[in-house]
C-alpha cells in the first residue's frame, strides 16, 4: 500500500511563506481531504507532493524514501486549473499524457478509447478538445489522470464545474479507487463532499496545518469549543407543527431541506429545548440534535487563526 | 527519465509539421518565390522586347576629337578576369533563353560598337530603324564643357543607352589622350591598379585569394549563418508560442507532474529544431541549392558543410534554450516573445563584424568572437568559409560551445520549471537568481 509522508515541509515564494513547517501522513486505501481557504498553501503542498516544486526545507517521503522524478509515473494528478491542448484531438491528448506517464506500446490509444467510452465520451474521441463542453473536458481530464492506473491519485477540486450527474460519477470513481487500495488525496472547498468522502483530513491555513485527524475525531474535538463560542450554540434540526423558531433560546433559524436548522443559546441543551417545546404544545415530526458541521469548524478555525497572526 | 524527452520530441515535431500554417509556409514559400520571380521575369521580358540591345550606338561628333575604333569598345577591362569569367559563365547559361538580361550581359561583355554619323537627322533615322540602340551627340565645345547629349528611346535599366555609357566614357578618355600620351600609358591610365591579394594560408605561406573564389568559399557558411538566424527566429517563436499556450491553458501542471523540466525543455528544443531543419531542408532543396550550384558555381566541401551543421545544431540548442528560459518568465505570449528575442540580437552580432571576419578570418576580433558562446556559431561558420582556421581552434570552440549548452540547459531548466508555474506576476531579478540556485 502506498504511503505519503510530508515531513516538516517549508516552501517560501519571495517573501511569502506558502507552506510553513507542515507534517502529515496519508496512507493507501484512504481518502484524505486537504482543506483550507484560497491561498492557504494547498496547491503548493500538492505541487511538492507531485515533485513539481521542491520544498525549501523538510522532506516529502513516498513509501519512506524521498520522492524523485522516477515516482512521477505512480501518481495521477488532476490539477485545480484544468488544462488540455485545445487544438488537439481528445484521443491524441490522452495518448500524450499517458505516454508521459510511462505507458507505451501500440494499445495506449485503445485503452484511452475504452476509458472514454466508460465516461460516455467515445464519440468525442476524434473531436478537438475545444469542441467539447466544459463538463466533458472535465471528464476527459479525469480520464487522463487515471489512464495509467496510478497508485496515488491527487484530485485538486475535482467537483468544480461538474453538474450533479457527473459529480456522482466522480464520487463513485473515488469510492472505487479507495476500494482498490489506492491513495486518494482530495483537495476541496466543499465541506459536504469532505464529510461524505474523506476518512481523514488536514486543514491548512496561512501555510500551517491547523487541523489534522479523522473527520469524526475533529468534529468531537470542536463540538464543545464551538458550543461555548459566543456566537455559536447547539444545533438542532426540527420539523413539525408549530413555530419552533419563535421559542425562547433560539438564536437563529434557517431552512435545511424540509426541516429547519435552529441555533440554540449555548446554555440551552437540545434535550431541554425539546422538552420545553413539547410542554408548550408543539408537535415535532422530526427532531435531531445536529452534529457540528465541518463547515462551521472550518470557518471557526480560519477566523480565529486570523485573529492571532502567526 | 531521458526516454520521456523522446515522447516530447515526437509530439512537438508532429504537432508542428501537421499544423496547416507550417505546411502552407513550408511548401508555399518556394511556390511564392517562384511565382514572384516568374512574374518579374515576364514583366521585364515584355518590357524589354522592343528595346533588345543591339550592341551598337551612333555618335554625331561636332567636336572632331572622337577616335572611332574598328571593333566594339568594352568597359570590362577594368574588372578582374575572374569576375569577367563568372559573368561570362552566367551569360552562356542564360544565352539559350530569350532572357532580355542575357542580351544585356552579352553586350556588357562584348562592349558597344560606336558608329559615326554626320548629323543628328541621319543618326536619329538610323535609331528609329533600330540599326543602333542609342545616339550620342558630342558638341563643338565638348573639351571645354564635357557635355554630351544622349538619345535613348528606352527607359529600361538595361537599355543600349545605359549600357553604352561606360564604353563611351572609355572611348572619350582614349580619344582625349590620343597623341598626347603614349598608348601604353593611356592603357595604364584607364586601368591603373590591378590588385592581387595574398593572404596567409594554413601552412603559413601566402596564397592568392580572388574575389570570386572568396564569394564561392563564403557562400555556404554565410548561407548557414543566415539559416541559423532565420530558423532560430522561427523555431524559437514557435517554441515560445507552444510554451505560452501550455502555460496559459495550465496543461503545464500535468506535463510537469509527468516529466522533469530539463527533459521537457530538451524534448521541445529537439522536436521544434527538427521541424525547423526539415523546413529549411525543403526550402533549400526546392530552390536555393540548385540555384547556388548552377549559377555561382559554388563549391560545397563536405567538411565545411559538416562543421557548419555542427555549429548550427549547437547554436540552435544554445539560443533555443536561452530564448525559452527567458521567455518563460513573461506572463503573456507577447511578453514572452519580447523577452526571448533579446537573445536573437546576440546571434546577429557577428554579422555586424562580417567585414572584419571576411578580411581577416584569423584576426583578433574573429578569435574573440569565436570563444564567446553567443557569437561563436555564426562567427565560426564565417571563419571556416574564409579558410585557414587551425583545427585546434575548431575543436576548442566546439567544445566551449557544447559545454556552455550543457550549463545553460541546466540553469534554464530551473528557471523554466519555476517560471512555468508563475502566473500573472513577473519575478524580480533576485527571485530569478534564487530559482537558478535551486537544486534540480
Amino acid at each position: 500500500m502506498p504511503q505519503i509522508r510530508i515531513d516538516d515541509a517549508v516552501k517560501a515564494f519571495d517573501t511569502k511563506v506558502a507552506v510553513d513547517h507542515v507534517s502529515f501522513e496519508i496512507n493507501g486505501g484512504e481518502v484524505f481531504g486537504l482543506l483550507g481557504p484560497n491561498g492557504a498553501g494547498k496547491s503548493t503542498l500538492i505541487r511538492m507532493m507531485m515533485d513539481i516544486l521542491r520544498p525549501d526545507a523538510g522532506r516529502i517521503l513516498l513509501n519512506g524514501t524521498p520522492s524523485t522524478s522516477a515516482d512521477h509515473d505512480r501518481i495521477g494528478y488532476l490539477p485545480e486549473e484544468r488544462g488540455l491542448y485545445r487544438k488537439s484531438k481528445v484521443i491524441d491528448v490522452l495518448d500524450y499524457f499517458a505516454r508521459l506517464k510511462g505507458m507505451s506500446g501500440p494499445d495506449v490509444k485503445a485503452k484511452a478509447m475504452a476509458a472514454l467510452e466508460a465516461m460516455d465520451l467515445g464519440e468525442w474521441a476524434k473531436k478537438k478538445v475545444e469542441a467539447l463542453s466544459k463538463g466533458m473536458q472535465q471528464k476527459v481530464q479525469i480520464v487522463g489522470t487515471l489512464l495509467h492506473d496510478p497508485e496515488i491519485v491527487v484530485l485538486d477540486e475535482p467537483f468544480s464545474g461538474l453538474d450533479p450527474v457527473n459529480a456522482r460519477v466522480v464520487k463513485r470513481m473515488i469510492a472505487d479507487l479507495k476500494a482498490r487500495g489506492k491513495l486518494v488525496v482530495l483537495s476541496t472547498h466543499q465541506m459536504d463532499q469532505v464529510e461524505e468522502l474523506c476518512d481523514r483530513i488536514a486543514m491548512i491555513d496561512q501555510g500551517r496545518r491547523v487541523l489534522y485527524g479523522t473527520v469524526r475525531g475533529i468534529k468531537a474535538q470542536y463540538k464543545d469549543e464551538l458550543r461555548h463560542a459566543s456566537d455559536r450554540g447547539n444545533f438542532v434540526l426540527v420539523d413539525g407543527e408549530g413555530d419552533f423558531a419563535a421559542r425562547p433560546g433560539v438564536l437563529r433559524a434557517e431552512p435545511a431541506g424540509v426541516a429547519m436548522k435552529l441555533t440554540l443559546d449555548p446554555a440551552l441543551s437540545p434535550d431541554r429545548f425539546l422538552a420545553e417545546a413539547l410542554a408548550a404544545g408543539l408537535s415535532p415530526t422530526h427532531f435531531e440534535a445536529a452534529p457540528t458541521p465541518l463547515e462551521d469548524i472550518f470557518v471557526h478555525v480560519v477566523t480565529t487563526q486570523q485573529k492571532v497572526p502567526a | 527519465m531521458k526516454g520521456k524527452s523522446w515522447i516530447v520530441v515526437r509530439r512537438e515535431f508532429l504537432s508542428t509539421v501537421k499544423r496547416p500554417s507550417w505546411l502552407i509556409g513550408t511548401l508555399g514559400m518556394p511556390v511564392f518565390v517562384g511565382a514572384y520571380v516568374g512574374i518579374a521575369f515576364l514583366i521585364t521580358k515584355s518590357a524589354a522586347k522592343m528595346d533588345q540591345p543591339v550592341g551598337k550606338a551612333g555618335i554625331v561628333d561636332h567636336s572632331g576629337i572622337v577616335k572611332f575604333e574598328a571593333g566594339p569598345t568594352s568597359a570590362l577591362s577594368e574588372v578582374p578576369d575572374e569576375a569577367r569569367a563568372a559573368v561570362g559563365q552566367a551569360a552562356r547559361m542564360a544565352a539559350s533563353s530569350t532572357n532580355p538580361a542575357s542580351g544585356a550581359i552579352k553586350s556588357l561583355l562584348s562592349g558597344t560598337t560606336f558608329l559615326p554619323y554626320p548629323d543628328e537627322k541621319t543618326a536619329l533615322d538610323a535609331l528609329s530603324r533600330k540599326e543602333i540602340g542609342a545616339v550620342y551627340v558630342v558638341p563643338q565645345d565638348y573639351v571645354a564643357k564635357g557635355a554630351i547629349t544622349a538619345y535613348d528611346p528606352s527607359e529600361s535599366i538595361l537599355s543600349e543607352g545605359k549600357l553604352a555609357q561606360a564604353p563611351l566614357r572609355r572611348l572619350m578618355v582614349k580619344s582625349l589622350m590620343a597623341g598626347a600620351v603614349a598608348p601604353e600609358v593611356s592603357d595604364r591610365i584607364l586601368n591603373p591598379v590591378n590588385v592581387t591579394t595574398l593572404t596567409k594560408a594554413p601552412d603559413g605561406g601566402w596564397t592568392e585569394r580572388g574575389l570570386v573564389a572568396m564569394v564561392r568559399q563564403l557562400g555556404v557558411p554565410f548561407g548557414f549563418a543566415i539559416m541559423l538566424l532565420i530558423s532560430l527566429l522561427t523555431a524559437a517563436g514557435q517554441l515560445i508560442q507552444g510554451v505560452s499556450e501550455e502555460k496559459e491553458s495550465r496543461v503545464i501542471e500535468i506535463i510537469l507532474s509527468s516529466i522533469d523540466a530539463k527533459s521537457l525543455l530538451l524534448g521541445k528544443l529537439l522536436g521544434l529544431g527538427a521541424a525547423g531543419l526539415l523546413q529549411l531542408a525543403i526550402w533549400l532543396s526546392m530552390a536555393v541549392v540548385p540555384l547556388l550550384l548552377l549559377v555561382a558555381g559554388m563549391t560545397l566541401s563536405p567538411m565545411v558543410v559538416l562543421l557548419c551543421l555542427g555549429y548550427f545544431v549547437l547554436g540552435f540548442l544554445l539560443f533555443g534554450t536561452l530564448i525559452t528560459a527567458t521567455g518563460v518568465i513573461g506572463t503573456t505570449a507577447k511578453d514572452m516573445q519580447q523577452l526571448g528575442m533579446f537573445w536573437a540580437i546576440g546571434a546577429a552580432i557577428p554579422m555586424w563584424f562580417s567585414m572584419f571576419l571576411i578580411k581577416s578570418p584569423n584576426g583578433t576580433t574573429a578569435r574573440i568572437l569565436s570563444y564567446i558562446p553567443l557569437t561563436a556559431p555564426v562567427t565560426m561558420m564565417m571563419r571556416i568559409g574564409g579558410g585557414g582556421v587551425p583545427w585546434w581552434e575548431v575543436i576548442l570552440t566546439l567544445a566551449t560551445l557544447a559545454a556552455s549548452v550543457l550549463v545553460v540547459i541546466r540553469f534554464a531548466a530551473r528557471l523554466f520549471r519555476t517560471g512555468l508555474l508563475m502566473y500573472g506576476k513577473r519575478p524580480t531579478i533576485p527571485e530569478i537568481f534564487r530559482w537558478m540556485r535551486q537544486a534540480d
